[in-house]
């Protein structure tokens, strides 16, 4: 009994931590760059729609997934493009892209299908199991791409986070365009958030309004938390993962289903509260290290 | 400034161009849907002036987000602030009614709680940032949403009125509301209240020495430290952002609504986020931003209930906006 609530515990933490850690991974590949993208949660909202539009035409988890991941990069397409090519603030950009992608999604709803709320995506609809893995597979990949490749060095050169001008000089010396490796990071951060956000669909099998609920941000947060290195923002996300998913669980374990107002409500601030208590406590340490130095 | 201003024109006509396409194409009666969107928000006083009514608690947010990017603090927990200055709002009014006190000073102390419980919510992240050097942009942004859900659960549960059918709080008594300006239209005291805010931030940001350091601070921490200029200014710059915000929600419950009910702010505290963006952090250009805002709003809400489109097509123009103007700002 009780081995079988740890292990669905654990089972669900990584469910709740794998979409995370993908979007979180993402948004590295931005600040590395030197050109950090806060429109992860628009990337993600758009991505669970097109997968569950593709699921209207019948289409499976891995359909759905790349339908997740070419809505995100269209969206960040547009945020780096503006802020790259135009010249746009990309901080500002990104936020455009965050008022823009829900209104986007229930206008095209409502367009399409008559309904601006939930929309049914049963054929994309999978266990655990099959999520989990492709999530994974793809962090890793995009992990190993950013700290093991020619790529990914040349991507830390555009934007060197320990200083921007050197980093740029050195890029300029070698002949590399940051530019272009800041456009690249942007598609890599767009289309894995899609897939993060199509993952969410394909879990609950339908897309639901509001259902990332900030998950884009709480990412962001984990990129500073684990240093701006891959495997600790990787790590930050999967705690962030198990704090969501114990919140989760406390909600249906002592939620009598008696309606609104329970105190239990009140565990869904916890993953906020956590990353905020984490984030000022992680930033007080370094900051101690550096007046030690 | 000549481009500052085209680059609006444009920004503007490109939105108002995607709703005549969306109408022309989405909607079966599109001549129905343009009328609804572009004229029906300006067709007779009353619409006027519940499109002004409903810009109030939008300019206050707006303006609190003006003061804190002026400062150089990303201030994103304007939402948090807001619906926490709802519950303040909320719970002074009905203790004041039931104390039997009621006219504008108990209105003023409603508006007063709200501005504190917002001031306290951003100072948290500011205090974060001096302390430990959290970022605020993300500080704020997680004590915000924490906030939201408190709220929400509050007024939702222990704090709700157990004789509605809502979830929400049980109505402010008559004599603690806004007093109606124009009635029967909505029109109330909350947008005076709002212009008077707008006329202060303009005055402290263009007129006063604190209003320099501040802008000085925001442009270049380094130097503002080596010029010997207080950190001080930023944390209140943080305080007034929040409270500017905490007001924006109190005009919410004190005026059309009566009440504080669940999910309240419904995205006034980044819809004035975008208009401070839009208005370059300055708190006359902010009026303006805000209105035009509202406008989308009520438009695309009319256009939703007249014609068959979605009231969330004014965040589509809304975004297109704000892409707009940052990409077509002049460079520095």
């Amino acid at each position: 009994m009780m081995l079988d609530r740890l292990t669905s515990l654990a089972l669900s933490s990584l469910s709740c931590a794998a979409p995370l850690a993908l979007a979180a991974i993402g948004t590295l590949a931005t600040e590395e760059s030197g050109s950090l993208s806060i429109s992860i949660e628009g990337c993600m909202i758009v991505g669970a729609f097109a997968a569950a539009v593709s699921a209207q035409a019948g289409a499976g988890l891995v359909t759905g997934l790349a339908a997740g991941a070419t809505a995100g990069l269209g969206l960040s397409c547009l945020v780096g493009g503006a802020s790259l090519a135009l010249g746009a603030d990309v901080f500002v950009a990104g936020l455009a892209a965050n008022i823009l992608a829900p209104g986007l999604v229930s206008v095209l709803s409502q367009a399409a299908f008559g309904t601006k709320g939930v929309l049914a995506a049963e054929s994309l609809r999978s266990g655990p199991w099959p999520i989990l893995f492709a999530l994974s597979l793809l962090c890793l990949l995009l992990i190993l791409l950013l700290t093991r490749s020619v790529f990914g060095l040349r991507l830390r050169a555009s934007g060197s986070s320990e200083s921007r001008a050197t980093g740029k000089e050195i890029a300029q010396a070698a002949g590399i365009s940051s530019r272009r490796y800041r456009f690249s990071a942007h598609l890599i951060a767009g289309a894995a958030a899609g897939v993060a956000g199509a993952s969410l669909a394909a879990g609950v099998g339908a897309y639901v309004p509001g259902m990332t609920t900030g998950r884009g941000w709480i990412a962001l947060v984990a990129v500073f938390l684990g240093g701006r290195r891959a495997w600790p923002v990787f790590l930050s996300c999967l705690v962030f993962g198990f704090l969501i998913a114990l919140a989760n669980l406390g909600q249906s374990f002592w939620n009598g289903g008696d309606g609104g107002g329970n105190a239990v409500e009140l565990l869904q601030a916890l993953p906020y509260i956590a990353t905020a208590v984490a984030l000022i406590a992680w930033r007080r340490l370094e900051k101690a290290k550096e007046e030690r130095v | 400034m000549k481009s500052r201003v085209r680059s609006r024109i444009v920004a503007l006509a490109a939105s108002l161009a995607f709703a005549a396409v969306y109408a022309l194409v989405a909607s079966s009666d599109p001549m129905g849907a343009l009328d609804a969107f572009f004229v029906s928000p300006f067709a007779s006083p009353y619409a006027l002036r519940s499109l002004l009514e409903s810009s109030s608690s939008l300019l206050c947010c707006a303006l609190g987000a003006c003061l804190a990017f002026r400062a150089g603090a990303f201030n994103l927990g304007g939402e948090g602030q807001a619906s926490i200055g709802t519950l303040a709002a909320a719970l002074v009014a009905l203790a004041c009614g039931n104390a039997g006190l009621a006219g504008l000073d108990a209105v003023a102390a409603a508006i007063a709680a709200a501005a504190v419980a917002g001031a306290a919510l951003a100072l948290l992240s500011s205090v974060a940032e001096s302390r430990a050097g959290a970022q605020v942009m993300l500080t704020s942004f997680l004590f915000g949403q924490a906030a939201i859900i408190g709220v929400n659960w509050a007024v939702g549960g222990p704090l709700k009125d157990p004789q509605a059918n809502l979830l929400g709080m049980a109505a402010v008594p008559e004599g603690l509301r806004l007093p109606l300006l124009a009635p029967p239209s909505p029109l109330s005291l909350a947008f005076p209240i709002s212009l008077a805010l707008a006329v202060a931030v303009v005055v402290f940001t263009r007129g006063t020495r604190a209003g320099v350091e501040q802008r000085i601070l925001g442009k270049n921490r380094l130097f503002a430290r080596a010029a010997g200029l207080s950190p001080r200014i930023g944390t209140w710059s943080m305080a007034a952002s929040g409270a500017l915000a905490g007001i924006g929600g109190s005009l919410l419950v004190l005026g059309q609504a009566g009440r504080a009910v669940k999910d309240m702010t419904g995205g006034v505290g980044w819809n004035g986020l975008a208009v401070a963006l839009i208005a370059g952090s300055d708190g006359l250009g902010a009026l303006p931003a805000a209105l035009f805002f509202s406008w989308l709003d009520s438009g695309a809400r009319q256009a939703s209930i007249l014609a068959d489109l979605s009231p969330d097509a004014s965040a589509v123009m809304k975004g297109i906006a704000l892409f707009l103007i940052t990409a077509t700002r002049e460079k520095p």
